[in-house]
């Protein structure tokens, strides 16, 4: 029976379902007990995934809890790539069976490419030299991007391929692997981690990528991965045998050959680090499984980890973190020692968070309730769960000094000692979160990874990871704060923004790359922070303009029908009489000014436009100025009004652009600062060079 | 040998499980799912059987709730019609336990019943009120096997007395109303008086067809149960493994758990109840881990 179609499995013979769906039964156990205590096999496919992340915990704790539960049932375990079975096989209470029979062999192959030789070109010629056999391609890369750069690449010569990756909507996904089914596609263009839970071969898979970025570097696949990829290869009773061919540089080919050898990896429990013991333990908690830390010792005994420690090792662990999450308020235990899930205990587990960010959390609530968006940005950043910091070199300390100077922040009213226990880190990881929250900031402000990311010297996919950390940390932060009873502040009057509601529209700017105003549109019920995003491109830049809009030109942006064009114009209206879009306009002390650039100094004059035009290269041509060094080149004009004017995008949103900054830097404008003397700095009571001397990078593992 | 009832097949000699249902013992509704595994019949009391829903998987043999007698506020009501109940008050409630009552839940719910008795503790030295018990006993019962002729209830005698002719007498009896199946009741105040217990049995059992089932209520103790079942008797119920766990003991000796959640009680106790009729050689309870049911499932 497959859950999904029917809820109720007490009837089912066979019960098929994703972990997840097995531990929800597992997590409520009072009211499956019924048909659990039935179950005589717990068959559990991929066995291997025990050791990747939050999913493996999970499985981890789900065969532990269903052990707990039902200690009678057998567990099956399979896995093509097990370095460690007979550790596995012990701990699900059996034996390892190994056979190496693989009904259709593989052949592998490693191509070199030279340090002049793009992937691509490879790429091309593998395919080709199979589509000349009437066979089929996979092709795995190791980014989302990729899947679309190699297929346009291969359409260009002439080759129909498509990708296949879990940011796809499900119809293109299907369509995706129809085609190729019907053998309609040659080449599919695949990310790793579609291609575990995806099965269909093809005669050869190509693995376009050995290493892949992880926490902040480049990291080599592991062997289990790469076979488990190269596993695709060789279709039954069509093919005598799957080739894989890695690609892998000519000057190093060790790790290539490494693969060959076939030497998996262990699989290692994942409760080792915190975030999976910590929620594997609210688990026990949470289900009533365990009343007190006696009984958690016992069950957090009985995983995978318990296998490698002592029973006196498990419950050090567990007194430990039940302790901290009592200080966190995550659990709450009476006199008599039994111990509950606090909602708040709930919610962290949900988003995966560990105590010692909740506790930097309760401290900036109590330390910082007027928190702007960027102390706010900064503290997610800096949050002992956030695994996507970016890194700083000394050199960064000046910019990022600059940078910070600019923003409105309590956080330089601080102390040193104050921030650090607020921000729960310091010294260079403190820099770390500043500089990432720098470009996520500009992010918001700029709406364009690529160019946040210069102005810091990211790398894009650095920018990325970090946005959706970002993005899972404020969801977090805004559900506990929601969770507390609060003081009702009169909301007709109100005309500064609380905490949750910053966190809230902070959410959606990191999100969608949404300024101060765009993010007012998702206070709209229905409009998350990717519709916002729409229309403000739309030229609906925030609740104001929208209230006024006219529902037919509302309607007109794609994917919005009339009906609730009006729907949104309605409630905009109703929102702008409450205090709407001016709420979150933070004001910048040191000038007077929104940062959100509208009304700003020298005509919204924003920092980061102004860092941007620094680069740029004004020529004169006519009567107009040619502005080049950026993405593309613009035209800027001098309009009938006298004021400037320029054809790119952002200026059309009616910014002061970094074109037209840049040309009345030429002009000499004695509103716009001289590149070469800098911005004008504030006070800066938060002085990063202080903070580099303070420490060596923390303790916490860069991921 | 095997008795089949409509809601399976109670192989013999069988050791049942006794399980509540309601909120006095939460830790029932934990161990009674598993049950199956380890267990053919489960035994209910009649005062527990009221709330017991029907979609009991296993055969359940309700029996009288006679032992309510024994409480506080108890006592015989003889009737005019020639029946009698037990009047039980207990703060101003009234609780009556009629024959009828007792053998309509019987069959609504069970596949094996036993009729309503008064039981005679060894404490009770007063001969009229002896004879009274045994005679309502005998009265019930005569009622009882006239009423449930022709049902799927497989309705057992149920046998009181203070001594070992008093128990026999009743035996025979019930033999002579027409009841091929009795449950001897009294044996645990008597416990520690083990040869007359096995004395009482071998003579009732002798009295007995040999394709007739002999139950002996609340007896569980592994070394009485094996003697017992030497002695003629087919099958016995017990809570004590239940007891013991609520405890956190092991009956087999294993490590005791300090201070142990719902679940490891429920555990511990299955793992007590399995140890008992292993011990006893009741021979067909599943060993832990290794339910037989599995086994042939992943038979390759």
């Amino acid at each position: 029976m497959d859950v999904e179609e029917n809820p109720s499995p007490s009837l089912a013979d066979v019960l098929v379902c994703t972990p997840e769906k097995f531990d929800l039964y597992c997590r409520t156990w009072t009211d499956h007990l019924g048909w659990l205590s039935k179950v005589d096999l717990l068959v559990v496919d991929e066995l291997h995934t025990l050791d990747t992340g939050r999913r493996g915990a999970t499985l981890e704790g789900l065969i532990t809890r269903f052990k707990t539960i039902n200690p009678y049932a057998r567990v099956m375990g399979l896995s093509a790539t097990l370095g460690n079975p007979d550790a596995l096989a012990k701990w699900i209470g059996g034996e390892a069976f190994i056979s190496n029979d693989r009904p259709i062999p593989l052949s592998w192959r490693i191509r070199a490419h030279a340090r002049n030789e793009p992937k691509a070109d490879v790429v091309v010629e593998e395919v080709k030299e199979t589509l000349a056999q009437n066979g089929q391609v996979i092709v795995f890369v190791q980014s989302r991007p990729r899947t679309e750069s190699l297929v346009k690449r291969l359409a260009d010569c002439g080759i129909v391929a498509a990708a296949h990756h879990a940011g796809l909507s499900k119809a293109k996904r299907d369509k995706a692997e129809a085609g190729f089914r019907s053998g309609e596609i040659g080449a599919l263009v695949a990310t790793g981690s579609v291609g575990m839970g995806i099965n269909f071969p093809a005669r050869k898979v190509v693995l376009h990528d050995l290493q892949r970025w992880e926490g902040g570097a480049w990291e080599d696949l592991s062997t289990n991965e790469v076979w488990q990829l190269a596993g695709r290869a060789g279709r039954r009773g069509l093919d005598a045998s799957g080739e894989v061919v890695l690609i892998a540089p000519a000057w190093n080919q060790v790790a290539a050959r490494r693969y060959i050898k076939g030497q998996f990896e262990p699989i290692n429990s994942q409760l080792i680090f915190d975030t999976g013991f910590c929620e594997q333990l609210m688990v026990t908690f949470g289900s009533r499984m365990a009343l007190k830390t006696e009984q958690a010792q016992r069950i957090m005994a009985n995983t995978l980890m318990g296998q490698a420690h002592t029973p006196g090792e498990i419950a050090k662990k567990v007194d430990a973190s039940v302790a901290e999450m009592v200080r966190a308020d995550m659990l709450d235990q009476n006199e008599l020692g039994y111990i509950r899930a606090t909602r708040i205990g709930r919610i962290a587990t949900r988003f995966q968070l560990t105590a010692k960010t909740v506790i930097s959390w309760k401290r900036l609530e109590a330390s910082l309730p007027d928190a702007t968006l960027f102390d706010l940005l900064v503290a997610m950043c800096a949050a002992p769960d956030f695994t996507a910091r970016l890194r700083v070199d000394h050199d960064d300390v000046v910019l990022l000094q600059d940078a910070i100077d600019r923003e409105p922040m309590q956080l330089r009213t601080l102390t040193e000692v104050v921030r650090k226990s607020v921000m729960g880190q310091s010294g260079k990881d403190l820099i770390g979160a500043v500089r990432t929250a720098l470009v996520l900031r500009a992010w918001t402000r700029l709406g364009d990874v690529d160019e946040a990311a210069e102005l810091f010297g990211a790398q894009t996919h650095e920018v990325e990871e970090a946005r959706k950390e970002a993005v899972r940390l404020l969801q977090a932060f805004s559900a506990m704060v929601n969770s507390k009873p609060r003081k009702v502040a009169d909301e007709g009057l109100a005309d500064e923004a609380g905490l949750v509601e910053k966190a809230g529209a902070l959410c959606a700017m990191v999100c969608a790359g949404l300024d101060d105003e765009g993010a007012t549109l998702a206070l709209i019920d229905g409009v998350g922070p990717v519709m916002a995003r729409r229309l403000v491109g739309a030229g609906f830049e925030d609740i104001e303009t929208l209230a006024q809009a006219d529902p037919s030109e509302v309607a007109a942006v794609d994917g919005i029908s009339f009906n609730r064009a009006g729907k949104w114009i309605e409630q905009a209206g109703e929102l702008v009489t409450k205090g709407g879009a001016f709420r979150y306009r933070e004001v910048c002390k040191e000038y007077g000014q929104t940062t959100g650039s509208r009304n700003g100094l020298a005509r919204g004059l924003d920092f980061y436009r102004w860092m941007r035009a620094k680069d740029l290269t004004v020529e004169v041509i006519g009567a107009q100025w040619e502005v080049t060094g950026g993405s593309e080149p613009h035209s800027v004009m001098v309009a009938a009004d006298g004021l400037l004017e320029c054809d790119c995008a952002d200026a059309r949103k009616g910014r002061l652009c970094k074109h037209k900054i840049a040309v009345l830097h030429l002009q000499g404008d004695p509103e716009i600062p001289r590149f070469d003397t800098g911005f004008p700095s504030g006070d800066g009571g938060f002085v990063l060079e202080e903070e580099w001397s303070n420490s060596a990078y923390g303790g916490q593992k860069w991921r | 040998m095997e008795i089949t009832t409509n809601k399976g097949v109670v192989r013999l000699p069988a050791y049942l499980p006794v399980t509540t249902w309601g909120n006095e013992y939460p830790l029932d509704s934990l161990i009674r799912p598993f049950m199956p595994r380890f267990a053919d019949m489960l035994m209910v009391s009649y005062h527990y059987a009221q709330e017991m829903d029907a979609e009991t998987e296993l055969p359940v043999f309700i029996d009288s709730g006679g032992f309510a007698l024994l409480l506080e506020g108890a006592e015989l009501v003889e009737r005019e019609d020639g029946l009698a109940n037990i009047r039980r008050s207990v703060e101003g409630d009234v609780d009556v336990i009629t024959p009828e009552k007792v053998l309509e839940l019987q069959h609504q719910k069970a596949q094996w019943g036993s009729t309503l008795d008064f039981p005679i503790p060894p404490s009770l030295d007063d001969p009229v009120e002896r004879e009274r018990r045994l005679h309502w006993t005998l009265m019930n019962a005569q009622w009882a096997i006239q009423h449930s002729e022709g049902t799927s209830l497989r309705l057992f005698g149920s046998v009181q007395g203070w001594d070992e002719e008093s128990y026999v007498e009743c035996a025979q009896r019930l033999l002579a109303m027409g009841f091929k199946d009795l449950a001897m009741g009294g044996f645990v105040p008597r416990a520690s008086r083990r040869e007359f217990l096995l004395q009482v049995t071998r003579r009732i059992r002798s009295l007995m067809a040999s394709d007739a089932v002999l139950h002996a209520f609340g007896m569980g103790e592994p070394e009485m149960v094996r003697s017992l079942y030497a002695a003629g008797v087919s099958s016995v119920d017990s809570s004590s493994f239940v007891r013991a766990a609520a405890s956190g003991k092991r009956w087999d000796g294993g490590w005791s758990v300090d201070q142990p959640s719902g679940l490891e009680r429920a555990h511990l106790a299955i793992g007590n109840f399995n140890y008992a009729t292993l011990e006893v050689g009741a021979g067909h309870a599943n060993g832990i881990c290794i339910p037989s049911k599995t086994e042939e499932l992943v038979d390759f």
